[in-house]
């Protein structure tokens, strides 16, 4: 009886206010129960702006491999479907967590302005390593990037500041098979790795072909195939160039990527020294 | 006519209504009318309820009104925010210190069966009016001046609606049907005083007698799909087949009536009755744009189906002994299959598929005098798990629980592809926070619940009860636990009831929950500290 008095107590005694108050975040549960999945694909052979939305804070995983063949032709099926077969399974390979991040605090935040239509600004990590975010921003008309630059104000590396002063269209909406587009990003007064910098960037983007995907966790039945071309000239003179092929899908973004190696032209590469595949 | 005497032999057999209705006259005089189990394989032996030969056209009528009101105090256990920002259990928004939360609900309960003239067929009918609304939950006009309340959207839930024939070797059921197997833990009823859901099939089911057994098969349409208007823009037409989920079981049981258990009981004898049932459930594509988007497409293309390759089966096996010396009640299940494609998304297809293994025991048991005096049990049972962090959630598209997490996605694929964690009914009660309102249902977890009970049969115009219960829980995983450790808590469940003869149940219960490392929040330094709740019950029996 002693036992169940102090037991008693014991409840008795917790019988006093809320000590963890969850002041910044409300208890919704029905929003949460309401959420489902916020976009689905509707497969009509195009990407629109709601089917290509930044999610933030959704983190998103890629497999990482480095120097490794490509296959970017696919097979034709019978039934006429290109099937690309990205599944393959690499030795050393890493992942990465990528997730968009509003673009409000970070040290650079006040040098980049808003979309063309206003769209809020947003910031993805641009490297492996995540030391360089890209700031993007979003609307009806296309997919925007603004700059690059360092995620740390004063990193080891040195500052990476590089501002466009228009953004860059990186995707024109509706996002279909036989659109190009070239978008053209000047840049003055820019830092990189702490260096003054300036020049230009001249991007020619194509999307030409529509098929099946295979990577090694999903498959997705209407990957659209955009490749980019990307020519970066110094005001000091020099250029670079560097040609990239992603695969998109509609909700989910970019599902897969394959970057050349410097200076490498040929769209149609076959060795790639990065290749990023959407994981679960 | 020449049919009648197989006929009524095999509702005698089953479960006659004319001999389901006696039981509540039989047993207030035995024991108080809430401890009545409700029978144990519902949907597929009581289907001939309403079958009784009666020479006449009849409707027959029972309903119960009742209201709750309860207090809550501290259910987020004051252990703060889990990973995802969010506590345990709401809390009230607009006073930063305050503990205390209110409830108060009703629901008027109806069932209806109308016999045909000649007794070889029977239509039943449930329909719960105002289904747990929220008293005050709809003030007409500005709360500060209202005046009266509006009608709820939904004013009344059809449970059931189901027709009964009686054949030569049997009897045939079809429509919306209860469904209750064995205990409740895998499929209940919802007839319990405290209960708020209560499963319901679209089936077709044909029961017979036969070696001493009765012999069940059912099959069900657990979902058909998007439907489409036909030209005449009055009824639809299932759009696709293949997206159907279909359930086909089959069941034998030995069971008694309650009139025979009664007799037995009496007779000071042990009645022993078993059951068991094969079932398996399948669903080949999935049209999840439908039913998990947040906003669903007003059309639906080929591209909106999505392979699924459902095949599940179940196994259960029910036992219960019965006698003067108390009772022992006994359930099991083992569940197995496959998931070939996971996926929510059209067009995207997971490459790994996921398996489901899942498995469950309960047992329940008193020992002691049925009427007045002390009794005594002891109740336990378990429900698998995982090493996946929380329990199922309710979301379809939740993400995978992060740990310290109470719920979320329990694959993960490819890393976890293993569905091995089962949950049990909502309405199997076992305790009244931890699972009941905290987890929702017991999930990869075990409890362990002794129980004392002291009866007076006769007081007043009615019976009644005391009933204290201590139940201590456990995640059957650590991870599964939002502290990261096994034990999760000891709640005692004190309940005083009075059952009138007239049919008014009033019922005080009372819980308070006291945490244990499993139920902290370490992420944040935070002890989980003790829960309480008061609910009243009162239920009016017609």
């Amino acid at each position: 009886m002693a036992r169940i008095f102090i037991v008693w107590l014991a409840v008795l005694a917790s019988c006093v206010d809320n000590a963890t108050y969850p002041e910044a975040q409300p208890y919704l549960p029905q929003a949460a129960l309401r959420n489902g999945l916020g976009c689905v694909p509707n497969l009509d052979g195009q990407i629109e702006a709601n089917e290509l939305r930044p999610y933030v804070g959704v983190g998103a995983r890629y497999r990482v491999a480095t120097d490794r063949k490509v296959d970017q032709a696919g097979t034709v099926a019978a039934n006429g479907v290109r099937v690309w077969d990205w599944g393959w399974s690499a030795d050393a390979e890493q992942v990465l967590q990528v997730s968009a991040a509003v673009v409000v605090d970070q040290w650079y935040a006040a040098h980049f302005v808003q979309s063309p239509t206003g769209g809020p600004r947003f910031a993805v990590p641009f490297d492996a390593d995540s030391t360089l975010d890209a700031v993007y921003s979003h609307d009806p008309q296309g997919l925007w990037l603004h700059g690059i630059a360092s995620r740390d104000q004063a990193p080891k590396s040195g500052q990476t500041l590089l501002v466009y002063a228009k953004p860059v269209q990186t995707a024109a909406f509706p996002l279909k098979a036989g659109t190009a587009w070239q978008a053209v990003g000047k840049i003055s007064n820019g830092k990189l790795k702490g260096l003054p910098y300036g020049g230009q960037d001249i991007y020619d983007f194509t999307a030409d072909l529509g098929g099946k995907l295979l990577l090694p966790d999903i498959t997705v039945d209407q990957a659209l195939r955009v490749r980019a071309k990307v020519t970066a000239t110094s005001m000091l003179g020099g250029s670079l160039t560097r040609v990239q092929t992603s695969f998109f899908f509609e909700c989910l973004g970019e599902v897969a990527r394959a970057t050349a190696g410097q200076n490498v032209t040929d769209p149609d590469f076959s060795l790639a020294t990065e290749v990023r595949r959407l994981a679960l | 006519m020449i049919l009648r005497p197989r006929w009524t032999a095999l509702v005698a057999f089953v479960c006659g209504a004319a001999i389901v209705r006696a039981v509540p006259a039989i047993a207030a005089d035995a024991a108080p009318p809430v401890q009545l189990v409700p029978l144990p394989q519902a949907g597929l032996v009581d289907m001939t309820q309403g079958l009784d030969g009666t020479p006449t056209k009849a409707l027959n009528w029972q309903a119960s009104f009742r209201t709750r009101s309860e207090l809550l105090h501290n259910l987020d256990l004051d252990r703060g925010l889990d990973p995802t920002g969010e506590p345990l259990y709401p809390v009230p928004p607009a006073t930063a210190t305050g503990q205390m939360l209110t409830h108060a609900d009703l629901r008027l309960r109806t069932d209806f069966t109308l016999q045909t003239a000649k007794g070889g067929g029977a239509v039943h009918m449930r329909l719960d009016w105002f289904d747990n609304l929220a008293l005050g939950s709809r003030p007409a006009g500005p709360p500060a001046a209202a005046t009266g309340q509006q009608s709820p959207t939904n004013l009344a839930t059809l449970r059931r609606a189901y027709g009964v024939i009686a054949l030569p070797f049997g009897a045939l059921a079809l429509g919306r049907m209860n469904a209750h197997w064995g205990l409740g833990m895998v499929a209940h009823g919802g007839d319990g005083l405290d209960t708020d859901r209560g499963d319901a099939s679209d089936r077709v089911a044909f029961a017979t007698p036969l070696a001493g057994h009765i012999w069940a098969v059912s099959y069900d349409w657990s979902a058909s799909g998007p439907q489409a208007l036909r030209p005449d823009r009055t009824r639809t037409v299932d759009l696709e087949p293949s997206d159907d989920v279909k359930s086909l079981t089959i069941a034998v049981l030995n069971v008694r009536l309650p009139l025979a258990r009664e007799r037995q009981l009496r007779a000071e004898k042990t009645t022993v009755e078993y059951g068991a049932y094969a079932a398996t459930r399948w669903q080949n594509r999935d049209v999840p744009s439908s039913w998990a988007s947040a906003q669903p497409p007003l059309t639906l293309t080929s591209a909106d189906w999505v392979t699924r390759g459902m095949q599940v089966y179940a196994g259960d096996v029910w036992a219960r002994a019965a006698g003067p010396w108390g009772h022992i009640e006994v359930e099991g299940l083992y569940l197995t299959g496959r998931f070939e494609q996971i996926s929510l998304l059209a067009g995207v297809q997971v490459t790994a598929p996921v398996d489901v293994r899942q498995w469950s025991a309960v047992m329940q048991s008193r020992f002691g005098a049925a009427g007045d005096g002390w009794s005594f049990g002891v109740d336990g049972g378990a429900a698998s798990g995982d090493s996946a962090a929380g329990v199922a959630s309710q979301d379809a598209a939740a993400k995978f629980a992060k740990p310290g997490t109470i719920a979320g996605a329990q694959v993960d694929p490819p890393r976890d592809t293993l569905l091995s964690e089962f949950r049990m009914h909502p309405d199997f009660r076992v305790d009244r926070i931890l699972f009941r309102e905290l987890y929702g249902a017991v999930a990869d977890a075990a409890y362990f619940r002794p129980h004392l009970r002291r009866t007076w049969a006769q007081f007043g115009a009615g019976s009644l009860y005391f009933e204290l219960a201590a139940v201590q829980s456990w995640a059957l995983a650590q991870a599964s636990a939002p502290g990261g450790q096994r034990s999760l808590g000891l709640e005692l469940d004190p309940t005083l009831t009075y059952a009138s003869r007239d049919g008014i149940v009033a019922q005080v219960q009372y819980a308070a929950l006291l945490p244990q490392a499993g139920l902290d929040n370490p992420a944040q330094g935070l002890t989980a500290r003790a829960a309480q709740l008061v609910r009243l019950l009162l239920r009016w029996e017609f």
